[in-house]
């Protein structure tokens, strides 16, 4: 004989013994349904058979909203965010006006400082003939001083 | 019922029963499903039986498969995929279970004879010395070449239906069976090719 038919007789099936199916059914889940004999032999009614494996489905945890409901809260929260968008941009336009309008004051006032001291240091070399420039304290503030201290001219 | 009764020597293809009654199961009939049972019972438990070497584990592993076979009967369409379905739940179930329990049989050497196993050896017609000398010799290869060995030489699988069913390559399967015939035939020299 061969190592294979060696092999082919040496590994004969092996029965598992008496009741092994038996023992396979009082396994089964206890749901299962009767078959047609158990149920005529005790005349009950014949349970619907089972055309699909029965699944175990979890109950959601939470239960799911309609569909107009759900494009309802989609729609709030995109009009909220847009809400809050445009509230967001008007404060900012505002804010930049406002700095907008300092700032051209701010250039007025600085026009109108350089235009007095050039007018004063124009006119007192006229006066008084001879350079007598005025205490740069004494006329304006520090900044204008040290501009007045440029302007001056050179000897 | 007309359940017929185990032939653990005929294939299961050959039964004209098998699609009646698996389609009876599939429709919730208890007793048909019993039939499959039966007429499945001695290859899985005997494939069973040789990976995991004890009766207990065997009939566990055994019950373990033909439940989850229950659970899932709407999706086999017809005989030869129950038994082809059978037999890799099997396989797998096995294997993962040798791994679970960190048994190396290449190490830890043959597999636990049972009393009963050893006291029907020979029984039916086979040679006693040689079926304990196989089993001893199965017990000292791997689990997936012992499964490959068991699947060709038990249940007359090719190498194709191996690899589907053990999910491995084919070439691998049939290196699988080429060093598990040449280790066997050193262990039993006095065997031909």
């Amino acid at each position: 004989m061969t190592l294979a038919n060696d092999l082919r007789t040496a590994l004969r099936p092996v029965d598992p013994g008496d009741g092994f199916a038996d023992r396979v059914l009082a396994r089964l889940p206890a749901a299962l349904p009767r078959t047609d004999a158990d149920a005529g032999r005790d005349g009950g009614p014949v349970p619907p058979r089972l055309d699909t494996p029965q699944v175990a489905v979890l109950p959601r945890r939470v239960p799911a909203a309609p569909a107009a409901t759900r494009w309802a809260m989609a729609a709030s929260v995109l009009l909220v965010v847009a809400a809050g968008y445009g509230v967001h941009q008007q404060r900012v336009a505002r804010q930049q006006e406002a700095a907008a309008r300092e700032l051209a004051i701010a250039l007025q006032v600085t026009t109108r400082e350089l235009d007095r001291v050039r007018a004063r240091l124009q006119r007192t070399p006229a006066e008084t003939g001879s350079w007598n420039a005025p205490s740069p304290s004494s006329c304006c503030s520090p900044s204008l001083a040290r501009a007045s201290r440029w302007l001056r001219p050179r000897a | 019922m007309g359940v017929p009764e185990p032939n653990p020597a005929a294939p299961f293809s050959a039964s004209p029963d098998v699609g009646a009654l698996l389609g009876r199961a599939v429709g919730g009939d208890v007793a048909a499903f019993a039939g499959l049972v039966r007429l499945h019972q001695s290859a899985v438990f005997s494939l069973a039986l040789r990976l995991l070497g004890t009766r207990a584990d065997a009939e566990e592993a055994a019950q373990d498969a033909f439940l989850k076979l229950h659970a899932e009967l709407a999706s086999i369409s017809d005989a030869p995929h129950l038994r082809h379905w059978l037999l890799r739940t099997t396989s797998h179930r096995c294997i993962d279970r040798l791994r679970q329990r960190g048994r190396r049989p290449a190490t830890s050497g043959a597999l636990p004879v049972d009393v009963a196993d050893e006291a029907a050896w020979g029984a039916d017609g086979t040679d006693p010395l040689l079926a304990r000398r196989v089993h001893h010799l199965l017990g000292a290869l791997a689990a997936p070449a012992r499964a490959v060995l068991l699947l060709r030489f038990q249940e007359d699988l090719d190498p194709g239906e191996i690899a589907t069913a053990l999910d491995m390559p084919v070439n691998t399967v049939k290196s699988h069976l080429r060093r598990s015939l040449d280790w066997l035939r050193a262990q039993l020299p006095e065997k031909t090719p």
